[in-house]
């Protein structure tokens, strides 16, 4: 047979001197090198277990310790589970416990009597490839749960029933000015101003015909200090926790929409300036050309000819208004 | 000489003065009437002349109580495009005018002030093969 050469860095706590030589032969039955470290008291591991945090890849645990009570011990196993994977080892079969510990985040419950060298050995194997997956399962969780509290835009979770926040992130309670615990007891509607409860009402019948999972709306929030704010609202709906609920993301779009209102008031100034060009000011314009026309004409009589340039004297003071009228026009979109 | 009414709807006295110059240089026609004010004109239009003889209006968008799109449509229960030809007169070069222009039956073009005596010389030209379409 072909030993596992894998170095295992293994705590043995047992304080039977017979029982641990038991589970040395155990072990090396099945791997050539495992690294094991025998202490017989509870004190004794903590002290060890306090030093470090990575020192073993696994701790065999009897149950029955001189120093400690077994509930007692239990809670101490079940909080150095979530670095280290814990098997108890205990002499007295106990169903009720056992699956207790278990729950409680042990990896294996073995009775010594039944313990066989595979039976030890397929244990620890599956401890350690179970640990390896609920570690990168808490490191994804861990990784999304960032996502939503570290975004910089803000982001929360409501009931899709109650309307009630169920989660909220940072940038939220930066910029609505809300705590945690404010936003938490809150509703939608707390931060919907009154006259807009009619949209909120609107949406959310929508909400619940469609079976549409993306949203996107634009809408006014009050914050804390009561300042009314729009923002555009992209939802998902999700399950949160069982709950059905939609994640949110609010995007205060107020400073934008001032700048858009800015640009189409200049939009519009720049049309009335080319629409001025085209219409007053080429109509004075067009009469001047038209009597350079008239008075090309060599039936004129020298009178007629006078009158006609006072007409362009008149014209040419009309252009000269328009024009400053243009001016003044161009000088509004500059500021 | 087109033996047809010809009207210049103008508020403007200069443009009104040239157009009756280049009428008379091109001898577009003997009947040239001129109205500054547009609701004359209107009423002329409709109650002044016989349905059945075709008519030509020179008309002046851009003037003060009835503007020359809103007399084109008052114009429309009393007159058929098929005899009334419409050149649109206006000193603005905005495409939209002239758009608008091209949109409406009664209108055959668009005449940029100030009107030059060719494109006078060329419409009477397209009157005269108009008014002879007219009569076969």
């Amino acid at each position: 047979m072909r030993l596992d050469k894998t170095k295992y860095r293994i705590l043995v706590i047992e304080d039977n001197p017979g029982d641990y030589l038991l589970i040395d032969e155990y072990l090396h039955e099945y791997i050539s090198e495992p690294e094991l470290r025998h202490v017989q008291t509870y004190s004794q591991a903590e002290t060890l277990l306090g030093q470090t945090q990575d020192l073993f890849d696994l701790i065999l645990l009897d149950l029955s310790l001189p120093d400690i009570g077994k509930d007692q011990l239990l809670h101490v196993a079940q909080q150095v589970s979530q670095t280290v994977p814990v098997i108890i080892l205990t002499g007295y079969p106990d169903m009720d416990f056992a699956s207790n510990s278990l729950s409680m985040g042990v990896s294996d419950y073995l009775v010594k009597d039944k313990i066989t060298a595979l039976i030890l050995y397929k244990s620890i194997i599956y401890a350690l490839q179970r640990d390896k997956f609920l570690h990168s399962l808490r490191a994804s969780q861990k990784r999304y749960m960032e996502l939503f509290h570290l975004s910089p835009a803000p982001m929360w979770v409501y009931n899709l029933e109650t309307l009630d926040f169920l989660d909220v992130n940072d940038a939220a309670i930066h910029h609505y000015g809300y705590s945690e615990a404010e936003f938490l007891s809150m509703s939608l509607r707390n931060i919907r101003p009154a006259e807009d409860m009619v949209f909120l009402e609107q949406a959310m019948t929508k909400m619940k015909e469609t079976s549409n999972q993306r949203y996107k709306n634009i809408y006014r929030h009050i914050k804390k200090d009561g300042s009314i704010i729009k923002v555009e609202i992209i939802g998902n709906k999700i399950d949160f926790n069982g709950v059905p609920a939609e994640i949110v993301m609010a995007t205060d779009i107020t400073e934008k929409l001032v700048q858009l209102q800015a640009i189409e008031n200049q939009n519009k100034n720049l049309k009335e300036i080319a629409w001025m060009q085209s219409h007053v000011l080429r109509a004075p314009v067009a009469r001047i050309m038209g009597i350079i026309q008239l008075m090309q004409d060599d039936e004129m009589d020298h009178l007629e000819k006078e009158s006609l340039l006072k007409e362009v004297y008149q014209s040419a003071t009309e252009i000269d208004s328009v024009i400053k009228n243009i001016v003044d026009k161009s000088q509004a979109i500059r500021c | 000489m087109l033996k047809l009414p010809v009207l210049v709807v103008e508020d403007d006295t200069i443009f009104t003065m040239l157009l009756k110059k280049l009428i008379h240089k091109s001898q577009l026609a003997e009947n040239t009437s001129t109205f500054t004010d547009p609701v004359e004109a209107r009423n002329h239009v409709c109650q002044g002349i016989d349905q059945q003889i075709p008519v030509v209006i020179f008309l002046d968008i851009n003037m003060p109580i009835l503007s020359g799109w809103q007399f084109l449509e008052e114009i429309k229960a009393y007159r058929n495009p098929s005899n009334t030809w419409v050149y649109i007169t206006s000193s603005s070069i905005d495409h939209s005018d002239q758009s608008q222009a091209s949109n409406n039956p009664f209108v055959i073009d668009y005449l940029e002030k100030p009107i030059s005596l060719e494109s006078i010389l060329t419409l009477k030209i397209n009157l005269q093969k108009k008014l002879k379409e007219l009569s076969s």
